[in-house]
């Protein structure tokens, strides 16, 4: 009885240790990416492309475009800048901060630091044999969102800096012409913290309440037969009634 | 000069309506209501400029 009991035992043990193994193959815990929050969703006018910006997850920001042949993952991690390219033959990531350039991936790896002099030769031989970067800049370069999209201005730098690795100069021309057209199309526009004309009502109550005020504080302790004081006081307060219907047509829009 | 006259009884019915809308606004607080205030000054200034228009003066012909 006890030999079955232990033998039951060990195998429950067993079903059980096989079956967490099991659960967390299958659904491991869940990454830091599935926390990472839908931000935007554009859609770049000469694709059709959509470009998906997310923030928090393990990336502070992430920026994600791609088609059939790569897709493009740009990602702020703290103080390093990633870029993963992701073709269906081929996986490359390139991860740039201040001091290091790192490139890995199914090519290979490779690192290029300021302390070591001839270490990004290796880092630019690696990314020129990558077919992924070449789709990838090809990609980045029919994206078109315009002078006035961040995402589009983080995409386009992408793609400059991806060109200047493998020794083409078109990036940082192309770079220089986004940037003045960025300038002819970014112009100052005046907002407003009015949420709309029922704000415009509120604002003028209020003046128009203290106008009321006012004219009530002035004709006070004013004997009757002091026209003149009785005169100033409405005349005072005639000019600020009228300022104050004046502005709110004015804050209505009715010019 | 019938558009002129027009014109000036429009400027009287608003300078009458700016002074009116104070008094009205501690009489009837109910006034200060966006969704009603505006109504009701559109309502005065309608009732303004018909009086304006039927009151005026002609010209004897």
């Amino acid at each position: 009885m006890k030999v079955r009991t232990l033998v039951l035992t060990g195998a429950l043990y067993g079903c059980a240790l096989v079956t967490t193994t099991t659960t967390a193959v299958a659904s491991p815990v869940p990454s830091p990416v599935d926390d990472a929050r839908q931000v935007q969703l554009l859609k770049d006018p000469a694709t059709g492309l959509d470009v998906r910006v997310t923030v928090g997850g393990s990336a502070d920001v992430s920026i994600e475009v791609g088609d059939r042949t790569v897709r493009i993952e740009k990602q702020l991690i703290g103080r390093t800048a990633v870029t993963r390219l992701i073709t269906p033959t081929e996986s490359l990531t390139l991860a740039v901060d201040a001091r290091t350039m790192t490139v890995s991936g199914s090519l290979g790896h490779a690192q290029a630091s300021q302390d070591r002099r001839g270490s990004l030769a290796a880092v630019r031989h690696l990314l020129q044999q990558s077919e992924a970067v070449r789709q990838a800049i090809r990609l980045l370069g029919r994206l078109d969102l315009g002078p006035r999209s961040p995402a589009g201005h983080a995409l386009l730098s992408t793609r400059a800096m991806l060109l200047t690795e493998i020794g083409d100069p078109r990036g940082g021309e192309e770079l220089g012409r986004w940037i003045r057209s960025a300038q002819q199309a970014i112009a100052l526009t005046p907002v407003s913290l009015q949420t709309g004309p029922g704000d415009c009502w509120a604002t003028y109550t209020k003046e128009a309440l203290a106008t009321w005020a006012e004219l009530e504080d002035c004709l006070k302790g004013v004997k009757w037969y002091d026209v003149g004081a009785e005169f100033v006081c409405g005349a005072l307060y005639d000019l600020r009634a009228i300022g104050a219907f004046s502005w709110y047509l004015h804050c209505v829009a009715l010019r | 000069m019938r558009a002129a006259l027009v014109v000036v009884q429009i400027l009287i019915t608003l300078v009458i309506v700016a002074v009116t809308m104070p008094v009205v606004l501690v009489f009837v607080p109910a006034a200060q209501n966006p969704m009603v205030g505006p109504g009701l000054a559109l309502g005065l200034a309608i009732i303004v400029f018909a009086v304006l228009r039927l009151g005026w003066p002609r010209r004897a012909r």
